[in-house]
């Protein structure tokens, strides 16, 4: 059995990786929609021109 | 060209003063995009929900470092608003669009009179949540109707919180307690977990203005730790429903995009000045506001 320490201490650690892969990827998550939102300023598309949102198709996205 | 300019420009105007006001940013960018930009309602909320995920993220990922949220208490309250979330997700589906303006409307209404109310206590209430210029204070799942810190319950002999409550949920409200307050009415929670998870799906908001009063004042969870608890949760309860969005081809990633990198930019900015401007003002500006848009939702609920 753990001691209360030792588990405040893997607690601890759970919740500073968690924190650590949180914050990673929601920076790398807007870096990848920071790229979209350009290449779509760049190709000159207009958001609001679609009536329908294009349908959600997993294999439209590359591997 | 411009219009992609203007959501993210939009997205970021939502991002600054709901971080300033610690208001949902779902609250504001539901009305912003159905209103100012004329998008149907259920896609303006599905836009919204992944905003919600992206200032979730990257709060929950600094109140976690800083130990201030309760891992434990969240994820298990969460299982229960992620299945609120994901029935909401399905009944947003069923109900026709004028009865979510209208739950729209009185949600609007309900932040403007909690904002009234809690004037006195808001500079209290933001330094506490925002402490010291956190750079992912986020504008989602902050509650406007959160009161002051209520005292945890702690055994006036041993100095040590007091063990259980009544009713079958003693050893999980114990295991779930953390450093001088001890989590009561886990029943009680859980309810109001899944009440909270069916709001945010349907309106597309955080589910802080729920979920924050629920653990402050039912459960016993000290306001700081239920605000960081409650923006860590967002986020999963936001993914779970926005799964049913974006099944029904409701999330429009051409407008979700600048929308949610501009709420992210703009909620980054706002939560490093917030603790420089007096809001007090802006926040009165605000319930003017907040009025005004409910008005316009009711009269277009009612097809006026």
């Amino acid at each position: 059995m753990p001691t209360g320490r030792t588990s405040n201490e893997a607690t601890f650690a759970i919740e500073v990786l968690v924190a650590r892969l949180l914050q990673v990827g929601t920076y790398v998550a807007m870096g990848l929609v920071l790229i979209g939102v350009v290449g779509m300023q760049v190709a000159g598309i207009d958001p609001l021109a679609l009536d329908v949102p294009p349908p959600f198709d997993l294999k439209a996205i590359p591997a | 060209m411009i219009v992609g300019l203007v959501l993210l420009a939009s997205g970021a105007a939502v991002g600054v003063f709901g971080s300033l006001l610690g208001l949902g940013g779902g609250i504001l960018l539901v009305p912003v995009l159905t209103l100012g930009f004329g998008l149907p309602l259920r896609e303006a909320v599905a836009i919204s929900l992944v905003s919600v995920i992206v200032t979730s993220s990257a709060s929950a990922g600094v109140y976690l470092q800083r130990h201030v949220a309760n891992l434990r208490l969240g994820m298990v309250l969460e299982l229960f608003t992620a299945m609120g979330a994901l029935a909401g997700g399905l009944i947003a589906f069923m109900l026709p669009a004028a009865v979510l303006e209208a739950l729209f409307a009185v949600l609007l209404t309900w932040v403007a009179v909690s904002m009234i109310r809690r004037r006195g206590a808001s500079a209290a209430v933001s330094a506490a949540v925002v402490a010291d210029g956190d750079p992912a204070h986020s504008p989602a799942g902050d509650s406007p109707v959160a009161e002051p810190e209520t005292p945890a319950r702690v055994d006036a002999v041993a100095g040590m919180p007091v063990a259980g409550t009544p009713g079958g949920d003693r050893d999980l409200a114990s295991d779930l307690s953390g450093p001088g307050y001890h989590v009561q009415r886990m029943r009680f929670g859980m309810v109001g977990a899944v009440f909270a998870g069916v709001v945010s799906a349907l309106l597309g908001v955080g589910g802080g203005i729920i979920k924050v009063p629920l653990m402050n004042l039912s459960m016993g969870v000290p306001l700081r730790v239920a605000t960081a608890t409650s923006n860590m949760m967002i986020g999963i309860t936001a993914t779970s429903s926005a799964v049913i969005y974006l099944l029904r081809d409701e999330i429009d990633p051409y407008v979700a995009g600048p929308v949610a990198l501009g709420v992210f930019v703009g909620a980054s900015f706002g939560s490093r000045v917030v603790n420089r401007i007096d809001v007090r003002y802006l926040r009165w500006l605000f319930v003017v506001v907040l009025l005004v848009t409910a008005a316009q939702m009711a009269i277009k609920a009612l097809g006026l």
